[in-house]
């Protein structure tokens, strides 16, 4: 459940956008920091939980990384990507930090640790990063936009069901479709490392 | 009809799968590589953004977690230095891992009063494992709204390992006035209150106060959050917010 809150901190971002929370996390209000923890906690504890068996190691690798976050704010710059995007980086190497340092404490070898892995990955992690940051970047859609797109995704309707069940004209529908996948491909580009179409050559298709 | 490319409402169409090529759409895409790319790349999305639908509603952590990571910060420097914590964003995907420092694997930070060795959190802060402690709770009450309260989200204290207390509000930025924690004596209630100052919350949403051992929590049970005019006056303005007693 989340808290509820009613702060200032809340209207002012709303009123001045992501820039000025930002800004004030960057200068070092805390009251940014709790709000960026209302806000992907939930996303980096989920990328924490699926990289790792135990429950309370992800609690443990998402308080590491919120201070991580906090005490190297100074690093993050916004015109580079997303604060989710960054925070799921922080994550992944606090997860790979975890393991490493399991494995030093059990004296466990190179060559043995691929064995005795503490960490049973079932997903990679570079594809669960993917998964949140688009999932993030749907949330913010335009109401109408986001609830075109849902219908197609997860209800497998095609753009005339979707014409029918909304009300919407096709050619409405189309271009919601149209537009809002070019946003979730760009924010997909910038915050999906090393995965991502962007990092690749230019020209060269995807292949599989 | 003869196009450079195809229209991107289709290649949409095509991405999501809802429709078939034609024998001219299959000609120019055998053709055209960009199209042919822009329909690979469409499609990869719309797989991930398939894959995404379960995380839409993610839960918060446990809530300790957050309690966890403000007593961490509340023992870190002011600044907020770079560190090795979070290299710029700008970083290539393989990073080298972080240098770690010698020494104690988790630093629990201590708020201790006056002189006692406070261990700061500089620097690495290393996952905290099975092997060190969590701060014992010894006692906590959630605080609930007084009548004239504004709306204050969940607030609540925690008395940490007998010799701090942990407290939480969620309340509206304070202009003009400061949050201040008091400790009441709820059998002086009638005869003139009893209360202790553990003094202001300085605007963060949480505040450590390390509790002096001169001070009976069995006593001074009722912790008190008010609105206080800065004036210089140390006496309780009489405006109390939030309030609750410790179990």
């Amino acid at each position: 459940m989340v808290a509820f809150r009613v702060t200032q901190l809340g209207a002012e971002a709303a009123a001045g956008g992501d820039d000025r929370f930002v800004e004030l996390f960057r200068a070092g209000d805390e009251r940014a920091l709790r709000e960026t923890y209302d806000r992907f906690g939930g996303a980096v504890h989920h990328l924490a939980a699926r990289s790792l068996a135990n429950a309370s190691d992800a609690d443990d690798i998402t308080q590491a990384t919120f201070v991580a976050a906090w005490l190297g704010r100074e690093s993050f710059d916004p015109t580079k990507g997303s604060m989710l995007g960054w925070l799921l980086t922080i994550a992944r190497r606090k997860v790979v930090d975890h393991v490493r340092s399991m494995a030093r404490e059990h004296r466990i070898t190179a060559s043995v640790r691929r064995v005795t892995d503490p960490a049973p990955v079932d997903e990679a992690p570079d594809r669960v990063v993917e998964r949140l940051v688009v999932a993030d970047e749907m949330a913010q859609l335009p109401g109408e936009q986001r609830r075109v797109l849902e219908l197609a995704f997860y209800d497998d309707l095609t753009h005339i069901q979707i014409a029918a069940v909304t009300g919407l004209p096709l050619g409405t529908v189309k271009s919601h479709l149209r537009r809002g996948m070019q946003r979730l491909r760009q924010r997909w580009e910038v915050d999906g490392g090393s995965r991502s179409p962007g990092s690749r050559q230019a020209g060269a298709p995807r292949t599989g | 009809m003869d196009r450079d490319h195809l229209d991107q409402d289709r290649l949409v169409l095509l991405a999501l799968g809802e429709e078939r090529t034609d024998d001219t759409e299959d000609g120019h895409l055998t053709a055209c590589g960009y199209c042919r790319a822009e329909v690979e790349e469409l499609r990869a999305v719309v797989t991930v953004s398939r894959e995404s639908g379960p995380l839409r509603d993610l839960p918060p952590p446990p809530e300790h977690v957050w309690a966890a990571i403000a007593e961490s910060i509340a023992a870190a420097p002011a600044n907020g230095a770079p560190t090795n914590e979070a290299p710029a964003n700008g970083a290539p995907a393989n990073v080298v891992p972080m240098r770690r420092r010698r020494g104690p694997r988790w630093v629990v930070p201590l708020m201790a009063a006056a002189a006692a060795a406070v261990v700061a959190v500089v620097g690495t802060v290393v996952v905290q494992n099975a092997l060190t402690p969590d701060p014992v709770v010894q006692a906590q009450t959630d605080l609930g709204p007084l009548p004239d309260a504004p709306s204050c989200g969940p607030s609540y204290a925690r008395v940490l390992d007998g010799d701090r207390l942990h407290v939480h509000v969620t309340c509206p930025v304070p202009g003009e006035e400061a949050y201040e924690v008091w400790l009441l004596d709820p059998a002086t209630a009638q005869s003139g209150l009893k209360m202790v100052s553990l003094g202001t919350m300085g605007g963060r949403t949480d505040q450590i106060f390390p509790l002096d051992p001169g001070v009976d929590l069995d006593r001074y049970s009722v912790v008190d959050v008010s609105a206080e005019p800065r004036d210089g006056n140390p006496l309780h303005s009489g405006k109390s917010l939030l309030r609750g007693t410790l179990r």
